[in-house]
């Protein structure tokens, strides 16, 4: 029995002293006893004493935080299982579907090389999708994400689409609408509830000033006051859904995010819009200075500095577990992203560019480029990838981003970092966790009366993932 | 009174044991906050609810760990479609 080689023993300022395995992604919460048990462990002696300590002791085992000889590499390889469980399934089909391409905006940033031009999705491309989808025996769901170009440039074909898959023999569990929030006008919102769209995203760029030098209509003029307009009008409506404003940030705009929180906030108070930083990153091919970008690693110190000074935290917040399959769209088997001419590409990232198509809905058996799909989806497996199995956050991180990884690995692009943040900050992600956490505790028995204390026993689960999620884990199917 | 205010309240309840024993001694939610506003701490309990519900959500902790950086939503948004 030996310290894993995954674990992060902590002390943090005020709020307690902290063990973290990233093999079961649980973190414990320990007295100084404890604390100074742990100590011993991760120096390599086994501290005496501690076969009194049998509950401890069991609870260490079952977090990984004491692991076998061959312990850690059975976890992994179950992860491993997990990530191709998940990348296989085949009951849930996932669309992204781009009914057009174009835009009414020109965003310097855009990564889809086809915003000046393309057409709409016709109805014969539409009817063939339809079919497509009617054709997998496989799926028993399907789940919808409406994207583009400007995917309200096409709203119609959104709700012949929309209804045409619900009156398919498979559920229809979810859509969700990616949009600049331009055309979202009355009318549209009103439809939102009956496309089953739960959350609809609208992107900023930063306060009046700062978003109208950025995100202008193709023909120029600014657009921030009537998307805001809109916002008021979704807020207000009975739309049944959630509403987030991302605001995409890169050096040039970053120091505006804070100011336009605020002013969104206090405009809509009392709502359900929530606002958070999104990050700009592109990987070159167009006139934006890529220059601009904050590296991931940036990009992280931004995020964690907003929840340390001013408690802006991330969708998600910021523990370190649950994600242990490390997949999306573009590394399953059953999803799709769907251009307006029925091809189908992996990555949102790859939307337009023609290299990257990897089927077409219209051809025989859909995929045409084979090659590109067992990229994305086995070719890049972290698991297959020393460097990653070196690495002690690979059961947390999931490999990173999937499409970094292909240009890295199959295109060069050396100059790209995939990695997870988590790789340097995975102790600040921890720290600001428990911040959260502790605080949320001190709130709750400040308002509660009677309360005495904030409970603070010998040793405890204290993360958010209170079971082993990697050996508890359903199959999906 | 203050959004910040409560903030740092919340802040010193969390990482002083003292204060927070001393304020949670208070029976009751308005003399505890009689008992912060001694101590320069002027807020009202909606502030303190309002400044706590802007620390997250524990079930969301949950669901959707570790988003920020897993390359979830917030960087290619192509996880939160299965």
């Amino acid at each position: 029995m030996r310290w894993s080689t995954y674990n992060t023993l902590f002390r943090c300022e005020g709020l307690g002293r902290f063990c973290y395995n990233a093999l079961s992604s649980r973190l414990l919460e320990v007295d100084e006893a404890h604390y100074a048990l742990l100590e011993g462990y991760e120096e390599g002696r086994a501290p005496s004493g501690v076969e009194e300590e049998g509950e401890f002791l069991q609870l260490l085992r079952e977090s990984h935080v004491l692991v076998d000889e061959d312990e850690e590499e059975g976890i992994l390889l179950v992860h491993r299982y997990r990530r191709e469980e998940a990348c296989f399934g085949t009951a849930t089909l996932g669309l992204t579907i781009c009914p057009t391409l174009r835009c009414n905006f020109r965003c310097p940033y855009c990564f889809e090389a086809s915003q000046q031009d393309g057409g709409f999705m016709t109805a014969e491309t539409q009817e063939r999708l339809v079919e497509w989808v009617a054709a997998d025996r496989e799926a028993r769901s399907l789940s919808v994400a409406w994207y583009g170009g400007e995917p309200l440039l096409a709203f119609d074909t959104m709700c012949a689409l929309t209804e045409r898959f619900l009156a398919l023999d498979l559920a229809y569990e979810k859509a969700g609408l990616v949009t600049n929030g331009y055309l979202l006008d009355d009318d549209k919102i009103r439809r939102l509830n009956e496309l089953r769209i739960e959350s609809v995203q609208i992107t900023l760029d930063g306060p009046r000033d700062v978003h109208d030098s950025r995100r202008v209509l193709a023909g120029g003029g600014p657009t921030f006051d009537r998307i805001v307009q809109n916002v008021e009008a979704l807020v207000a409506s009975d739309y049944a859904g959630a509403c987030t404003v991302r605001v995409n940030l890169d050096r040039t705009n970053v120091d505006g995010f804070l100011r336009l929180r605020a002013e969104l906030l206090e405009r809509f108070k009392g709502t359900k819009l929530s606002v958070y930083p999104g990050h700009v990153d592109v990987m070159g091919g167009q006139a934006y200075d890529s220059g601009c970008c904050l590296a991931t690693d940036e990009w992280a110190g931004f995020t964690l500095a907003l929840a340390r000074r001013h408690w802006v935290f991330p969708p998600g917040g910021f523990y370190p577990g649950a994600s242990v399959r490390g997949t999306c769209v573009a590394t399953r088997r059953q999803g799709h992203v769907v251009g307006p001419d029925g091809e189908l590409y992996r990555c949102w990232d790859d939307v337009g560019r023609p290299s990257m198509v990897a089927g077409d809905i219209r051809a025989e058996g859909v995929i045409t480029d084979p090659v590109l799909v067992a990229r994305y989806v086995t070719g890049i497996d972290p698991y297959s990838d020393p460097e990653c199995l070196a690495c002690a956050v690979l059961p947390i991180c999931g490999g990173g981003c999937a499409h970094r990884r292909l240009l890295v690995k199959y295109e060069g692009r050396n100059d790209i970092d995939y990695c997870s943040p988590y790789k340097t900050r995975l102790r600040e992600s921890l720290e600001a966790y428990v911040f959260a956490r502790r605080s949320r505790e001190t709130c709750a028995a400040l308002l509660r009366p009677g309360a005495t204390a904030v409970e603070r026993p010998a040793f405890r689960l204290f993360g958010a993932v209170q079971g082993d999620p990697v050996l508890a884990q359903e199959g999906t199917g | 009174m203050s959004a910040e205010d409560a903030r740092k309240l919340i802040e010193r309840l969390s990482t002083d044991e003292a204060f927070r024993e001393k304020i949670l001694a208070a029976p009751d939610v308005a003399e505890r906050l009689d008992l912060a506003a001694a101590e320069g701490y002027n807020v009202t309990e909606e502030e303190v609810a309002s400044a706590s519900a802007e620390l997250g959500d524990a079930e969301l902790d949950a669901v959707a760990a570790g988003a920020w950086v897993n390359f979830d939503c917030t960087e290619c948004r192509g996880r939160d479609w299965p």
